[in-house]
């Protein structure tokens, strides 16, 4: 084991110079280094700006997330899954987080937290894999309109770097799909590594220009060499950042937490990486929801806060901003069986010291549904337009097809 | 080769020649070395070369006959003297069942924290060990890929459900995976684990429980865009009262709304068996079920005339499994270009596939852990649409997780240090959290420790009657491969093969006997490639 930490990083001694010229900073540099390569080619600040998307799979439920504790139609629909109003954490007369929530409720006071409220789309999907697919490909057509919403942005950051996005998980979500440029995907930094042979598969899976066999196993095989090519040209940057990283927070001990760890290294070592992913599943309460439902939404607060809390005072925190989106909400009224069933629209929540705190939309009214659902007021693409708008300089239309009017949660 | 003559089954031949009468494009198949490891990879679990010979020799009607015909192998129950739930003994609840060698550790169980999560785990470790070591060496190949296919179609899990209970739905599944789609619909509609995973247990005429009728129409009958949300909300009435008492079906009369439902525009006092009576008569029932099979069977989507043939075969043998798997394995289609060696063999397939062409007998758990930890965990699906096939299994993460893994089947693979001893090594660096990943390496560990087994294959016997290095790589390629590698590759094997040499001071060839140790690393690293994730 030690013997190959030191062949790693010599090797990655040998390369550091030519790496940092062609990954605009690579982490292998030392902070001095790093300084002198920024001085020498000083970057616009959208040139660095990173997005931490947090999905939250299963159906959130928005309602029992930002709560209208005010609101008698909230409390009339539900009996059992109701929070009450003294143990709301307020925001105003009407609403208030969930008091597992208290995190981000700090961070709201802090005037940080952007909540944009009835976010949706038309015709709302009620099916789990359709809705995601529609969110992730940016698209009532789903993948049958091209790759995820993510990987079209990374393609327009025009960065000479190939590790620009990446999911912190088992699987890789639709959002972050892309044939052509596939994005990095591991579960933990330490496990991101070939333990025996590394360099000999390296080199026998290249394959060359001659490659044997039909047309259509090539066309597996050789996009099978695009995953090892990147796999390949990510691994060490990625171990080493994370090797070296320093919290400044303290994260639970809970997988999306340790996620949003690998985060803030990624980020505070600026390997290049500027489009991350994490996921946490488990939203689909149809049955005994409340239990479930505060655990959950404790381990994002809990995650989410610890990782706010890691990167304040540094420059990557002014750069970084924080997405969390769940693929729909859940019907007003609660089922019989002490949960709720899938509905439509829900809150979605922009974090981080850059955003203009507030919030954005309108609650979604509890006395006009639609056939016991709340109706949308923000279409999600527009909270996309915003974001690729205001935070990557890049021209929204060319990502979403179309104009979306954004919202102001961001400085232009 | 007249395949007519083979036929034992009237619905079977009819079925068989709607198909591929049709098919103008078909060409005429070859059957060769080629189609039969296609056939073996994909309606088993891949085969030795010596296997597929002995496939080629049985022609495409005998190897599609032996396994549409296989001997239907004992089920869990019968071979472990399993106590059904219901009836449980105290200490069987407690400690599980404990037949085979590696199926109790105290050593492995110190790895998992609570009580109800051991529980859990051992009962889906034992019948997932069970369930491998079919894939392995069972009689009964279609049967076990099939019933993989219907864990992921009629998905529960035990993340939800009581692992007791999902025994029960994987051998009732395991049983059906041949038979008629009906009844496996309204068995699953009985079934406690789906009742409990799906919340229709505590479905009741107040305020219906949704989520069952939606996954019915959406996952399991029609698809995504075949049905209205107002379908969904009264065929979640019809399921009023549909429950489980423990283990065992409870249609709870006080919980049914008896009024009238409209569903798919057929209206009556509707109960479940006639939501499904609906569903069924439905075209596109056929059409979703045949397309999603030969999906996964073929790794690529069929395009619509296709479905539309499949579909109406499978509803006219009266949804019979058999004329549909069938008639696809007969199909010359099945074995076209585009699907010959080119789907991504999921982590369950890559490790059975592996010890079948090495042929070895691993532990089973070892390739259970193994496949949990690459997001295949059986008895516990991701979620209520099973594992996605395909290119997602491929991740810049997984692939290096794969070769990690399968060097465990293999033996010394490089360094001088052998897979059980890498894992620990790992997890004295890397263990520090108990946690998820890390925890999955405690407990490959643990079964190295526990049932002391070392890889021991003898890697000549692969070379067997090779004379040169280029035709032992030749022939380890052949072994391993779905897919001709290219020149440059067996190139580049070459190469390493002789830096190896030099680095170890060795001399001998691979045919060698005293070669062992550098055919070990080099089945590796083909084990690694990207030629070896396809089948």
């Amino acid at each position: 084991m030690t013997s190959k930490n030191t062949i790693d990083r010599r090797r990655l001694l040998k390369s550091s110079a030519a790496a940092a010229m062609s990954m605009g900073g690579m982490a292998v540099l030392g902070n001095q280094a790093r300084a002198s390569l920024r001085a020498l080619t000083p970057a616009r600040s959208e040139d660095e700006n990173v997005l931490v998307v947090v999905q939250l799979a299963g159906g959130n439920d928005g309602l029992n997330t930002i709560v209208p504790y005010a609101d008698d139609l909230y409390h009339g629909a539900r009996d059992t899954t109701r929070i009450p109003a003294e143990s709301v954490l307020r925001m105003d007369d009407y609403r208030g987080f969930n008091p597992q929530l208290a995190g981000l409720r700090e961070v709201w006071e802090q005037g940080r937290l952007g909540i944009v409220e009835g976010v949706g789309y038309p015709n709302p999907n009620r099916s789990h894999f359709t809705s995601f697919d529609i969110w992730h490909a940016a698209s009532p057509q789903g993948r049958t309109a091209g790759y995820g919403w993510m990987t079209r942005v990374a393609a327009e950051l025009n960065s000479p770097n190939r590790n620009l996005a990446v999911h912190i998980g088992e699987r890789l979500p639709y959002s972050l799909y892309s044939p052509v440029q596939p994005s990095v995907c591991f579960r933990d930094p330490m496990l991101y590594r070939w333990d025996r042979n590394g360099e000999a598969i390296e080199e026998a899976a290249r394959g060359g220009m001659e490659d044997g066999g039909m047309q259509a196993e090539r066309r597996v095989v050789d996009s099978l060499r695009e995953t090892f090519t990147q796999a390949k040209s990510s691994s060490i940057a990625i171990r080493e950042a994370t090797r070296r990283y320093q919290p400044r927070a303290e994260y639970p001990n809970q997988p999306l937490a340790h996620a949003m760890r690998s985060a803030a290294a990624l980020i505070q070592e600026r390997i290049g990486f500027r489009i991350l992913s994490v996921e946490l599943t488990g939203f689909d309460t149809h049955g005994r929801q409340q239990k479930k439902h505060e655990e959950l939404l404790a381990t994002v607060d809990g995650a989410v806060s610890a990782f706010l809390r890691d990167l304040a005072g540094t420059p990557m925190a002014d750069k970084t901003l924080v997405m969390i989106f769940s693929e729909f909400g859940r019907r007003v009224a609660e089922n019989g069986s002490k949960g709720t069933d899938h509905g439509t629209a829900g809150p979605m929540f922009l974090a981080g010291p850059a955003v203009k705190g507030g919030l954005y939309g309108k609650h979604p009214s509890l006395a006009e549904l639609d056939e016991g659902d709340l109706i949308f007021n923000t279409d999600f693409r527009s909270v996309y337009a915003t974001v690729i708008q205001d935070w990557f300089g890049v021209d929204p239309t060319c990502v979403l097809d179309d104009t979306y009017p954004t919202l102001p949660i961001l400085p232009s | 080769m007249n395949r007519r003559d083979h036929r034992r089954r009237g619905f079977l031949a009819s079925a068989a020649i709607v198909v591929l009468g049709t098919s103008s494009t078909a060409a005429e198949l070859e059957w060769n070395t080629r189609t039969a490891e296609h056939l073996l990879n994909r309606a088993g679990f891949g085969a030795s070369p010596e296997e597929v010979a002995r496939t080629v020799e049985l022609g495409l009607e005998g190897a599609v006959e032996a396994l549409l015909e296989a001997p239907v192998a004992p089920g869990f129950e019968a071979e472990r003297g399993f106590l059904r739930p219901g009836i449980p003994s105290p200490e069987v609840m407690v400690s599980g069942p404990e037949t085979a060698a590696w199926s109790h550790s105290a050593s492995v169980d110190d790895f998992y924290l609570d009580k109800g999560e051991l529980r859990r785990i051992r009962g889906a470790r034992d019948y997932s060990g069970w369930w491998i070591q079919r894939m392995i060496d069972g009689t009964d190949p279609l049967r076990d890929r099939l019933a993989i296919f219907w864990h992921g179609h009629f998905v529960s899990s035990t993340d939800d459900v009581d692992s007791l209970d999902m025994i029960e739905q994987l051998e009732f599944l395991r049983t059906n995976a041949l038979g008629s789609f009906e009844d496996m619909v309204r068995g699953i509609a009985r079934n406690p684990a789906m009742l409990e995973y799906l919340n229709n247990n505590i479905n009741e005429k107040s305020a219906p429980n949704e989520n069952w009728a939606r996954e019915l129409m959406e996952l399991f009958t029609l698809g995504d865009g075949h049905y209205t949300e107002d379908d969904i909300k009264e065929a979640a009435r019809a399921y009023t009262g549909w429950t489980n008492a423990g283990s065992e079906f409870w249609n709870r009369r006080a919980w049914h709304d008896y009024g009238p439902k409209t569903i798919l525009g057929v209206t009556g006092n509707l109960e479940g068996d006639g939501v499904i009576d609906i569903l069924l008569a439905q075209e596109q029932c056929g059409r979703f079920i045949a397309g999603k099979l030969i999906a996964y069977l073929e790794g690529v989507a069929p395009d619509a005339d296709r479905v539309a043939r499949y579909g109406k075969l499978f509803a006219d043998s009266g949804y019979e499994v058999k004329a549909l798997v069938g008639a696809l394995l007969r199909d010359p289609e099945f074995y076209r270009d585009e699907v010959l060696g080119t789907r991504i063999a999921a982590p369950v397939e890559y490790f059975v596939g592996t010890a079948r062409r090495l042929g070895i007998q691993p532990p089973p758990n070892l390739i259970w852990v193994a496949s949990a930890i690459l997001g295949q965990k059986l008895l516990a699906p991701p979620n209520v649409k099973g594992w996605e096939e395909g290119v997602p299994w491929m991740t810049t993460g997984s692939v290096m997780e794969r070769s990690n893994l399968v060097s465990a089947l293999i033996g010394e693979v490089g360094d001088g240090v052998d897979a059980a001893e890498a894992m620990r090594e790992m997890v004295d660096i890397r263990g520090r959290e108990f946690h998820g990943p890390y925890r999955d390496y405690l407990a490959m560990v643990a079964w190295f420790q526990f049932t002391k087994w070392e890889p021991s294959a003898d890697p000549t016997h692969w070379t067997d009657g090779a004379a040169s290095d280029e035709a032992a790589i030749a022939a380890l390629l052949d072994r391993f491969l779905a897919v001709p590698a290219a020149e440059e590759t067996r190139a580049q094997l070459l190469e390493l093969v002789s830096e190896w040499r030099e680095q170890a001071d060795l001399s001998p060839k691979l045919t060698d006997p005293e070669a062992a140790a550098l055919l070990d690393r080099l089945v590796h690293v083909i084990l690694s490639l990207p030629e070896a994730q396809l089948i």
